[in-house]
This record gives C-alpha cells, structure tokens and sequence, in this order.
C-alpha cells in the first residue's frame, strides 16, 4: 500500500489566517458603571488609587502606598502561542513600623477602600506600642510615566512572524550544523504598573521580559555521548524580541544568534572531546567561565549584601548572610581581594531588574557594594536603608501587585579588570583547573558551598582532560580572597536568574553581568564520593 | 474628579463589575521585510502549508479515501505560493550565498522559478572539482531528491540528472535514488518512467553480489524521506522489497492478469519468479503467495453464524482483512490517542468498496484482543469482542464476517505482572518468514491458495478478484 | 468536606457560573474546558522579635482550554467579569488558529464512557483555619517571641492561613455527573507555621515548624519552645572532622532526606537503565525489569499513602485507592498511568504518584536513640537537597538549625553544620532505631504557583549507621 508525504506531513499548525476581532478596552469601574480606558496612563486611574489611600488613611496609616498591575504573558512554541493575562492590586500600610498588606484582583473603588482598611488593619493589630527599630528611609513624590524601551514590543509582532523565526532558526540549525532541537519556545512578559502614595507620588511604567530557550542536541558522539547544550544567551532580559533578531546585544552576545549557536556548538564539541578521567582531589588555581562568576557572585556577595537578609529578616526562610553586622562591617570588612568590585543598578538597558521607580516609588540609584575588596554598600529599600541611616537603593520588587514588595537583587556586575578573556586565562595555567557551567549549592549563610559542572584539568595552557562528578568547595571569603586575575569588559557576559525568596515564596528575576576570572588554590574534590 | 468619582458612587447602588482584561491581538500580516535567509522563507512556506492543509482536512475527512494520483501532480496552493514569491523576491541568481543552496532550491521550485533552481544546483555542482567523485555524486543525488519532492515533482529534472549521475561502487546509494525517482513516478501515475527507472533498478540489482545483499546498508533501502531534507526517516522497506516493485513495474500489469485468467498456478508462478528475480534466491519458502490458506481461526464470530463455515471457505473467493485495533490507535486509552488512524480504516473503507462491488467476494476480517478497549473497564473477552465489533460497525463491510480471536497471554510474575501476549495465530499462520511484516491482507482463490498479502494496492485487487469470480463462474 | 466557604473564595455556585458564561461565550462549535482556582492567604511574617509584615491576600485564576476547527486555545485569566471571560474565550479561540492537531480528534460525544469511578472524599477543610484572623495571630506571634526575647534571642518566623477552592468541567459533560477528568469543587485549607531562633552573635540556630489543614493541630507555642531550646543548645558549636557516623534524624530531616526520592518511583522508567529501580534488561523477553517485588530497603520500612487521610492534605484524584509503594521493604509499587495500566497490565487505573506518604516507624523516642548511641549526631533538619547521582539516588545537601554530637549515649556539645553526601536508600538500610511516624512541615503549593511541590509527609525519627558527611560548613 503506499504512503506518500502528504499523508505523512500531519504535523504541526499554524494558521496563516488572522482572526480579527475588535480589541476590547481595558475597563475599570470609576463610578457605579464600568469605563473604558485607554491605557495604564489614564489620568482617571490615580483617582481609583486615591480610594486606597484615602481608606487607608482614615484608617490610621502613617504611611500607605497602592500598587496596580496588569501582566501578560504570551509563550510561543514554533506550533503554538499561549496567553495570559492579570491584574492586581496591593495596597501597603506602615504604622509605627509595622506594614500590613491587603490585595486582592479586583479593581473597583469599593475595593480599594476595603484593602485600604485591610491593610491598616493587618499593620495596627501587630502596631501594639512596641515601635520597631526599623524608620523609612524617606523619599520623594515622584510622578511620570516610563516605558522600557525596547526594539522590538513582542505583543505588538505578528505571532506568526515569531513563530517563523523560532521555525527558521530550528530548520538552519539541522540543516547546517545538523543538530537535534528538543527545545524551542519563547515567553514574553510585559507588564503595566501604577504606583501612589501618600507622599504624594504618582507613576506608572510598563516593563518588558523576554526569555527564550533553544536546547540543541549533538548527534551521539564516539565515546557514546549524546550531549546538549542550552542557548545562554536567551536567558531573561529587559528586552523585547531583540532578544533573537539584533545582530549583537552588549554583554549577552557579540554576534547575531545563529553565529552564537554555531558558536556553542563548536564550544561543546571541543568540550566533549576530551577524554574522560577520574578527578584528582587537591587544590588548584582555577579558570572559571562568565557563567560561573555570574553564579558565584549572585549567590555569595549577591544574596549576603542583601541588607533585609544581613539582619535576619530571612532567617525563617532562605536563611542569613554572613556579613552579620552591617554597620560594623561597612567600609572596612574585606570581602575578597581588591580586584574584586561588586556593583549594583537598576538601570542597565536590557537588565531584568531595570526599572525607573522600584516598588516602593523610589529612583533606584547605582549602588558600589564591594570596592577594591571591602565591603562599602548593601542592597536596600526603604526600611532596611531606614536602619542604615541612608537613602533607598531603590530595590523594593514584587512579581505583581497581589504580591508585598520585598527586598530583591538588582542587575549586578562584577567589574572587569584587565585580565583578558576566558582562553588568555587557561592558556596560563601550568598546572590548573577550568570550571564552566558550574551550577551552585551555597549554604544558608551565602558563606560555604559547592559547585558542579564542566570540570576540565589544564596542563601548560591546555585542556587535557575532563572529570564528569567532579565538583569544588569553596568559602566564600576565601574564594573571594584568592581573586587572581579578572576578566576585561569586551568579555563580560549577562545571564538573567531567577530566585525565589520570601514567606510566602516569590520569584524574582534580575541580571548578574560578570567577566572570566581566575581564583588560586579552588578545592576539587569528587562530588559522587561519600566520606 | 476625586470628588466627583465619589458622589457618584455614593450616588448609585455600586454595581460589582470587575475591570477587564484585553488579550489585545497584533496585525497578523508578517513583514516579509525581515525575512531576510532562505531558512525564514521555508518556515514561511511550512506554515502555509500546514495551514493550508489543516484547513483541507476540516472540509474533507479523508481518513478512507482513496489518494488521487493528482494530489501529487497539484501545484503548491496559491496562498503559499505568493507568500514564497514575495519572499524569495529578494534573492537573484547567481548572486546567493551557496552554503543556502538546498533551501533555496526547495523555494525556487515552490515559487516555479525553475530556471533559478537550476541555476544554483549547478553552482553546487560546479563547485565541486571534477576528480571528488564521491562528493559530486552525493551533491547529484542531492539534486535528484530535491527535484523528487517538489511539489509538484520534476521529474524530467531529475531524470535527466540521474542520467549523467555517476555510476561508482555506491551501489546502495546509487539504488535509493533511483528508487526514490520511481516511487514517485509511480504517485504521479508516470507508469512510462517507472518502468524506465525500474530497469535501471533491476540492472543494478542483478549486479548485487551475496555479500552486498546481506548487507545492513541493503536493508536499509527504501527509507522514505518525507520531510524532503535529505535526512531519512521512517521505516526501510529492504533492498529486496524495493527491488520487487521494480520488477513489477518493468512487467506491468497485463502478464499477472493473463496469467491469472489462465489459472491461479500461473499466476503464482510469475510472482514467485518475481520474488526469485527480486531477492537472487530460489527459495520461495519465506513468500506468502502460493502457500496454502490456513483456517482462520476466532472465539467470536460476528454474525455469529458465520463461523460455522469454514473460512477462508472452499469454493468461494476470499479476502481477508487483518485488523489490530491497537496498532492502528483505533483502540483509544487516552485523549491522546482517541483519533481515526488513516491506515486502518482506509484497509476497512477498501475491503467495503470492493464487497460492493464484488458481491460474490467473501470478505473476512480478523482481530485479536488485547484486554483492554479504550477507556472501559477490561472487559471480558466477549464484551471486548462486541466493543471491537461496535467500533467497526460504521465501517461495515456488507456480508463480511468478523472474527475476534481472544488473545492468549501470560503474566509475568507478580509483582511486575506485566501481560505478555502470545503470538496470534491469524498472524502466524500467515507470515512465512523474515522477509515480510504481519499481512494487512491476503486474497485467497477458491482453491484455498494464498495469492497475495497485500503487495497491490486497490484498484490491483479489484482486477484480481474480477478475475477470480469469473473463474469460479459465480 | 466543609461547604461553608468565605467570601474571600469561589464558592461553588460561583465556580459554577463562572463555567457556565465562559461554555456560554464559545462560538463555533468545539469543546471547551475551564479550570477555576481562588485562593486566599492569611500571612504573618516575623523577624527580630517583630512582626515585619502582615497580610491578607487573595487572587484567582481561570484556565480556559478551547477546541475548535482541529485546533486548540489555551489561556488564562484571573477576571470573572463577563467581558472578560468573553475576551478570554476569543483569545483562546483566535489561538486554536494557531494552535493545530494533526488529526481530527474525536469528539467528546463519541467517545465511549468511562467506567464508574468514586473520587475519594476527603476532608481537607479546616473552619478554623479558614476563619483564624491576624487579630488573632498578632496576639499569638507575641507570645511566640515573648520567651525568645527574655532570653535575649532573636525569633523569626511565619504563619500562614490559606483556603483555596478549585473546579474543573468541560462543556460537553456539564449538567450531568462529571467525568472522571473533571474535579468536582473542591474547597481545601491548609495552615503552616514555623519559626527559627537565633542568638544575635549568630552563633546558634533553632528551628520548629508543622504544617496541617487544621490549625488547631498545631502547637505554636511548643514549636517555639522547642526552637528556643535547639537554639540555645546549638549555641558555638565546634567544627567536627567529616566522616561516617550514626546519625539520628528527626522526622523533618527524614522527610528532607526522601523528598527528592519520592519523585522517582516511576514504573515506566523503573523498565529501564539508569533509573534507582531498574533491576536488568530481560533478553528473552526483550524487556527491563524493576527492582518490583525485591527488597530494597529495611523490612521495617513501609511506604503508603491513603487518599482518605486527611493528614496528607492532597486532593485525591478519581481512581486513588490506598497504595503501599515499600511494603516492609519490598518494593511493592510504582507511578504508572491508566494507559500503561490497560496495556500492560489489562487493569482499571494507574497508581498515583508518590505525593504525600506515610513512612512506618517503631515506639523509639528520639531520647532513647540518643541513650543508646555511642557515638553519632543529632540532626533536627536538611536544607538545599540535591541529587548527585541518580541511579543510586545519592544526595548531597547541609544540616541546618541544629546539629549535635552524641557520645556514650549523652548530647555532649554542639556540632558546626555538615554537608552530606548520601542516599536514602543507604540510611533505609542501615537502621538501628525508628521513632514514631508524626507528620512534618510540607506545605502544598497551588498548581500555578511557582516552584517545585513538596510532598506532604508523615515519618518516623529513624536511627541510621554510616551516614556520611563529606565536609564542614561555616552557615549557622
């Protein structure tokens, strides 16, 4: 019997018709009757706000602030787009240093004076005459509006030129590097926010976050293998669809995507040609990729410069820092050697975390964390720069307006230096490791933990062999310490990551940027081995 | 306006409507602008074309039709065609990056932009040095399979490349690019070419030495290359399989229904020559046709008096359809696989057009149990009998007699206690060795004797049986 | 299952209507499926001895699935107004556009009934939970800090009240019994409370926690003694040399130690190599067989859930029976679905998956553990639990909150926390004393929420031999 293509070709859709339909207005109630609006901007929405406020008030909040939000997410698959869409509010209460919080999704005046009572009342029943030791750092009424710029609106592109551009970048992919894609599919995430407060701030921005994932698959190699390999440069960012089509984007990739993927490619072929070895426990100078810095970085002096975290209002859940006694600490507390900088902002085009007002209403400024080694600075919104005695760094964040603000990561960097790129570094190393890759277990205090990944050993500037279930130790501080050489700008590379935090849980994403490096005397040891 | 909102709302009874959201939807239409590679407008055309046919499928459900041989001869819808047109407008012989060739080969032939295509296969050719024989005849085959897939096919192309193709010691590759010119000479009903092409086949196969046909690369002939990439997928057919369609089509139709007028032994005679002359062996043990037609056997029988008489019967012409429901999807237990597979029901959609047109033709299908039927409960043999029987009642095949064999099985020890299925004697008695996969059919003359499992496609049985109904004089 | 809900969820009639306008607002023909979930939590947060953050929270969530023109919609929303809905429902169906099958399916209607199911009913409502107010809470978390400040300690912690209500029907089945596929409204509850106490040099750690549908089945004020008293006694400890050791876990490090376990008793790749219980590739049959049927851990060991516990605190699916997955230490069942149940074993149903368990114990008092152990540790939990090797199901990850040294049957001093490296399967093997089976700190998630699920748990303290830790961590 025959079968010919046609009746083989049943795979996979996608229509080239368009489905017209009028678009619906985003409707809120004002009055007693519903009322289009046109966008986030509608002057009409700071009334709505007001109702927030203005309960909140009567209710004996010191301070309250009303956040509202609309977020849409749309994923693309080469056969398939999903959306969703949803809104928010959260109306935030301090009395006497106590915050009560109330949200709910529903946007009508009547509600917004409800969770304005809700949320004063949350705050004044643990307000009992017992102030905490935590004042607001103050801040300014802002007002404006502010969209993140982007290339490219991924919500505003025909879908199916997505899709045709995800199905383009598969065929190219088999056709001529002849690899397996298991993996193919885009989420895009704008979200409008409004924000007031009765400082008298006012403001409203929408963000974007795009983040693809692109898995290609290595035909079986001869020692067996059937590696993969995952796309880092389609990792979250402050970007539109640019995210895929611009032919560089500073810091993520210098090239356009497909010369990014060849590249990998080649990168993971070299990778899995070496042969395998069992790993010889010791210590050794150690080359580390950007990836792995980026990592190192954000959950060492990331997570432990985290303020709200230092003085243990995380304790209960993802635990403490190390850096236990900030003010004591600051300015003179050496955190690794004095190649090492850590900065932070909220202002990086393309950064996951960049905004123009925090969650909290305030401008987030560049923050210096670590200089030459010491500590000078932690992350901080308004309550724990309040304990600080200094201004807000602006990094209150919540995924939406059902949830409470909460102290999270801003875009950081580990600043370049001179000490060239990822190769320059192993071609140095006599007698060394080089570490990509490396996933990390970092303990509770952001002080000890281990790393795995791809373990090679380096013999006269060579890689000479790779140690799968290899794995290293490190303390922080000592890591840190034992900073050797630093990798210059043109190498720098930025990799969204997402964490969560909080009770009840949040997920927050931001942007780590961070060079190669090389950092003496890393323990190896076998992570497969019991004692 | 603060103080307005709240008279009014003081004003009115507050109604509780919630705001809305707006899953606003961009302009569709794509900026052919930014599809700027080759790659982009062949994602382009693929999302025509499953579009195009998706939207096919929801007016015609064409899971028991027949496949018109002028499916194959259509041009490329119209929507997909400009869409490729507008595209392709961008690129220009002999100007194109030729690391892009086979893409735009592919477009250049949607868009009937022949001579473009041309053109740049030649630029491939070309850049080959005339001593690098291996390379420039995988680059030819290449060609000949982009030609091949087409839509619709070019065959005189690809012939006329197939004709200078080098002929080496790449016997199997050289094997399966002919076959693939006379697989789809056969779709577009070019039977001329077909023969021409399967005297080359056959050529080459009666050079084949011993060695070389027990070879895994002969066996691996005949993997159909669907997705028109060059990349083989699907299911080999065996050097030997493909080898016995190109003696089929050298001979052409008349000789098998002469010889069948003449008698069934005839008939058998010329099969198994073909088989001898396909395989290079003598022995026609493994070949089904010429074996005697084993007793069907079945525990239910539907009517159930037609499992009184003995069947395939004696005296009568017989064809009997082997039906497994669970290898044909047809037996669902998920959402998942709750679908009509087109190749079962199109084997029952045949059986009927033939029935109908034969009323003196038996008609038997048979089908194993499984203990399971879609989402019920496992049933008791009997009531999955009657399920089968219901599933197939909208398939009907008028007089035919449906026998249910319950399957006998084996349970792995507790506590794994997975089934295991004994072989099913229908299956059994009707499979003769290695070289053929479990029958779809089998035709059965009135002296009990096996004529085919399911070489020839309907319009060949139906000249078969009419044949055997006259002979019998019934 | 309590049918009183608040107004701060869907009730029933509320999910009911919601279905009902999203089936109403389908145009075109097609099948149309809606999943409806609303939530509403009660959260008091504390740190430094004060509350830090007080909450009332609430959201919605309605996934619309639409079938039309063999295609396929998919979206969601957490409006229920009717513009919305209706603006959902185009949205899906402008997506079916898109979103394409292959072959046309078959339509609901045709297809054959499934054979009769009992969803077991179980009571996972709590109206205590349910109605427990922060005025309630703020008065009670004062308590809780109270002791810990006359020490001069610092308390942290949270509680959490939560009530959530869910349902799921499809167009064509509405108006009658649902299908199995459907889940009838479902309104649950769930209460979590658990607090860590430290010393404010950061030289000892203490932790406590529980979590319940009922929150009258949570003792705060002894989770905070209890965290009080683990962080005064785990106060400087001294760094240990890493090795092997008798190690006592207490329940919560038990059910940190098997959690990630839990999700590996899959049938399906059981068959095959690589997985912890693959036995061998059966070449005569042409098949792999699983470790089913042999012993694999201590004989006192048995895993089960019954769906009718309400300790569990899952929703239970249609077919869920009671499923014994380690029966005395015989492996005695693994995750497999309906299809692989009516084609390989030509029975009516899968067996769950390992969400929520009961691990067997013994009458041994973690006290008497301790008197009985020569030398060893006392480990009150484990955090950040990762696979190293799969086949094996060997783990690494850190003690936390508490980690003692025993010697000649007495707690001799606090010990710096360990890293570990070892499987489960190895500690089940190795028992010299299990406690009695008391249930641990799990909260559930909703579907949609972020993050990995935890598995609810009730587990023993468990006595083990050869525990191996591999090296030291500074983290208090």
């Amino acid at each position: 019997m025959s079968v010919n293509r046609r009746t083989f070709l049943r795979s996979g859709s996608a229509a080239a018709t368009a489905l017209a339909i009028l678009p619906s207005r985003l409707r809120a109630q004002f009055g007693a009757r519903p009322e289009p609006i046109a966008s986030i901007q509608d002057p009409r929405l700071e009334d709505l706000t007001a109702r927030a406020l203005d309960a909140a008030r009567a209710a004996g909040a010191v301070y309250a602030d009303v956040r509202l939000s609309v977020t849409r997410l749309r994923r693309f698959l080469i056969d398939r787009v999903d959306d969703g869409e949803a809104m928010g509010v959260g109306v935030r209460v301090w009395v006497d240093g106590y915050w009560g919080f109330a949200s709910s999704p529903v946007w009508t005046p009547d509600e917004m004076a409800r969770l304005g009572r809700e949320a004063a009342h949350q705050a004044k029943v643990n307000a009992t005459g017992d102030p905490r030791d935590m004042p607001l750092a103050p801040a300014t009424a802002v007002r404006g509006h502010w969209t993140m710029p982007v290339a490219e609106d991924p919500f505003m592109i025909s879908p199916y030129e997505i899709q045709d551009h995800l199905a383009s970048l598969q065929l190219w992919i088999g056709r001529v590097l002849n690899l397996e894609v298991p993996a193919n599919n885009l989420e895009a995430r704008a979200q409008d926010k409004v924000f007031a407060s009765t400082l008298g701030s006012y403001c409203t921005q929408r963000q974007y976050l795009t983040t693809g994932n692109l898995v290609c698959g290595l035909k079986r190699l001869p020692n067996g293998q059937a590696p993969e390999f995952v796309l880092d440069c389609l990792s979250s960012a402050g970007l539109g669809f640019e995210l895929y089509t611009a032919d560089h984007l500073p810091r993520v990739r210098d090239a356009s995507l497909r010369d990014e993927v060849r590249r990998q490619f080649e990168e993971t072929k070299e990778d899995y040609s070496l042969p395998i070895k069992p790993v010889n426990v010791g210590r050794y100078d150690t080359a580390f990729d950007a990836m792995t810095m980026t990592h190192l970085l954000d959950q060492t002096i990331g997570r432990a410069t985290e303020l709200d975290r230092a003085l243990g209002f995380e304790a209960n859940a993802g635990g403490t820092s190390s850096l236990s006694d900030p003010r004591g600490m600051l300015g003179h507390y050496q955190v690794g050697a004095s190649l090492l900088t850590v900065t932070g902002n909220r202002s990086d085009p393309g950064g996951a975390s960049t905004v123009k007002w925090d969650d909290e209403g305030v401008e987030p400024d560049a923050m210096t964390l670590v200089k030459d080694g010491v500590l000078s600075d932690f992350q901080t919104l308004r309550e724990t720069a309040g304990w600080l005695n200094a201004r807000s760094h602006g990094c209150a964040y919540a995924p939406t307006a059902i949830e409470a603000p909460l102290q999270r990561e801003p875009n950081l960097l580990l600043a370049p230096r001179d000490g060239g790129d990822y190769s320059g570094m192993v071609g140095q190393l006599s007698d060394g490791i080089t570490i990509k890759r490396a996933k990390l277990d970092v303990d509770f205090q952001a002080t000890t933990g281990m790393g795995t990944g791809m373990v090679f050993s380096v013999k006269n500037g060579k890689r000479v062999a790779w140690h799968p279930g290899a794995a290293f130790l490190f303390r922080a501080t000592d890591l840190w310490k034992a900073l050797a050489h630093v990798g210059s700008e043109p190498h720098v590379r930025r990799f969204g990551l997402a964490s969560g935090k909080g009770e009840p849980a949040q997920l927050g994403i931001h942007s780590i940027a961070a060079p190669p490096a090389v950092i003496k005397g890393v323990t190896l040891v076998d992570a497969l081995r019991k004692a | 306006m603060r103080c307005t909102v709240l008279l009014l709302a003081m004003a009115f009874a507050p109604v509780v409507v919630r705001a809305q959201v707006r899953f606003e939807w961009p302009d569709t239409t794509v900026d052919l602008a930014k599809y700027t590679t080759a790659d982009d407008c062949l994602a382009l055309s693929g999302r025509d074309y499953v579009h195009i046919h998706r939207h096919r499928q929801m007016t015609t459900w064409d899971d028991t039709l027949p496949v018109p041989p002028w499916l194959e001869l259509e041009s490329v819808a119209p929507a997909e065609a400009q869409d490729v047109a507008r595209c392709m407008a961008r690129f220009t012989e002999p100007r194109t990056d030729l690391k892009d060739w086979v893409p735009l080969t592919v477009l250049y032939l949607i868009a009937n932009r022949d001579h473009d295509a041309s053109v740049v296969m030649g630029r491939r050719l070309a850049e080959v040095p005339a001593d690098h024989v291996h390379e420039r005849t995988q680059v030819t085959d290449s060609i000949i399979r982009l030609y091949v897939t087409a839509r619709p096919s070019r065959l005189d192309s690809a012939e006329a490349i197939l004709l200078r193709r080098a002929k080496g010691d790449d016997v199997f590759h050289r094997l399966t690019t002919y076959f693939w010119l006379f697989k789809e000479s056969e779709w577009h009903a070019d039977t001329v070419r077909m023969q021409r092409v399967g005297r080359w086949m056959l050529s080459l196969g009666d050079s084949l030495t011993p060695a070389q046909r027990q070879s895994d690369a002969f066996r691996d002939i005949g993997k159909i290359d669907f997705r028109g990439t060059g990349v083989s997928d699907g299911e080999a057919l065996g050097g030997d399989a493909v080898l016995l369609q190109a003696v089929r089509a050298v001979r052409g139709w008349t000789p098998y229904l002469d010889s069948l007028r003449r008698s069934s032994a005839a008939f058998i005679a010329l099969v198994r020559e073909d088989w001898r002359h396909a395989t290079q062996t003598q022995d026609v043990s493994d070949y089904p046709p010429g074996h005697h037609a084993a007793p069907l056997s079945a525990d239910y029988w539907f009517p159930p008096q037609s499992g009184a008489v003995a069947r395939p019967t004696p005296g009568r012409v017989s064809l009997i359809v082997f039906q497994d429901p669970t290898k044909c999807n047809g037996v669902a237990t998920s959402d998942a696989d709750v679908v009509q597979d087109w190749l079962c029901l199109n084997l029952l959609a045949r059986a009927r057009r033939l029935a109908i047109q034969f009323p003196q033709l038996d008609v038997t299908v048979v089908t194993p149990t499984h203990g399971y039927f879609m989402y019920a409960t496992p049933p008791a043999p009997a009531e999955e009998a009657a399920k089968i029987r219901e599933f197939m009642a909208p398939h009907t095949v008028p007089g035919e007699a449906v026998g249910v064999s319950v399957t006998s099985t084996w349970r792995l020890p507790a506590p794994d206690g997975r089934i295991i299925e004994k072989p099913w004697a229908n299956y059994e008695h009707y499979v003769f060795g290695r070289n053929f996969r479990q029958p779809t059919i089998a035709l059965i003359d009135t002296d009990g004797t096996i004529l085919t499992t399911g070489e020839f496609d309907i319009t060949r049985l139906a000249d078969l049986i009419d044949i055997l109904v006259h002979r019998a004089g019934t | 299952m309590s049918s009183a809900v608040s107004d701060h969820n869907l009730s029933r009639e509320a999910c009911e209507s919601i279905a009902a306008r999203v089936f109403a607002f389908a145009r075109g023909g097609g099948e149309s499926w809606v999943q409806i979930h609303s939530w509403w939590n009660g959260e008091l947060r504390w740190a430094r001895n004060h509350v830090s953050l007080a909450s009332d929270r609430r959201d919605l969530r309605i996934m619309i699935y639409r079938t039309r023109d063999l295609g396929f919609g998919w979206v969601s929303t957490n409006q229920i107004d009717d513009a919305s809905l209706e603006a959902a429902v185009r949205a899906a169906e402008r997506n079916c556009e898109i979103n394409g099958f292959t072959r046309h399916p078959l339509p609901a209607s045709d297809r054959p009934p499934m054979p009769p199911f009992q969803r077991p009913t179980t009571a996972i409502w709590s109206d205590v939970t349910n109605t427990t107010t922060v005025d309630t809470l703020g008065a009670l978390v004062r308590q809780l800090v109270a002791p810990a400040k006359a020490k001069g300690l610092l308390s942290a912690g949270y509680i959490e009240m939560r009530a959530g209500s869910m349902m799921q029907t499809n167009s064509l089945r509405g108006g009658g019994e649902p299908a199995p596929w459907d889940v009838p409204y479902i309104a649950w509850t769930q209460a979590q409370g658990s607090l860590t106490v430290r010393d404010p040099e950061g030289t000892g750690s203490g932790w406590a926690g529980l979590s319940s549908d009922d929150w009258s089945r949570l003792d705060p004020m002894a989770l905070a003694t209890r965290a009080i008293d683990k962080c005064v006694a785990s106060q400087h400890p001294v760094a240990l040399e890493p090795g092997r050791y008798t190690v006592i876990l207490e329940p919560q490090a038990v059910a940190d130690l098997w959690e990630l376990a839990t999700k590996s008793f899959v049938r399906e790749l059981a068959e095959a190599p690589q997985d912890p219980w693959f036995l061998a590739i059966d070449d005569a049959l042409g098949l792999g067989r699983s470790k089913l049927g042999r012993k694999v851990v201590d004989e006192r060991i048995t895993v089960s859930h019954d769906p009718a516990d309400p300790a569990l605190g899952i929703v239970p699916g249609p077919w869920d029976t009671p499923v014994t997955w380690i029966d005395h230490g015989v492996l005695t069942n693994l995750y497999y679905d309906r299809d692989y149940a009516l084609k390989k074993l030509n029975t009516n149903g899968g067996v769950r998956s390992l969400a929520g368990y009961r691990m067997s114990g013994g009458q041994t008092s973690i006290e008497s553990m301790v008197q009985s152990t020569e030398r060893g540790l006392l480990v009150t939990r484990l955090s950040t639990v990762q696979e190293v090797d799969h086949p094996s199901l060997l783990m690494t990850g850190l003690t936390r909150d508490g980690l003692w040294l025993i010697e000649h049957g007495k707690i001799s001093k606090a010990v710096k926390n360990l890293r570990f490296t070892e499987s489960p399967l190895f500690a089940l093997n190795n028992i010299d004393a299990l406690g009695e089976p008391v249930p641990v700190f799990r909260p559930v998630k909703n579907p949609y929420e972020d993050g990995a699920p935890l598995t609810p748990a009730i587990v023993p303290a468990i006595k083990a031999r050869d525990f191996s830790f591999t090296s030291t961590i500074d983290a208090i």
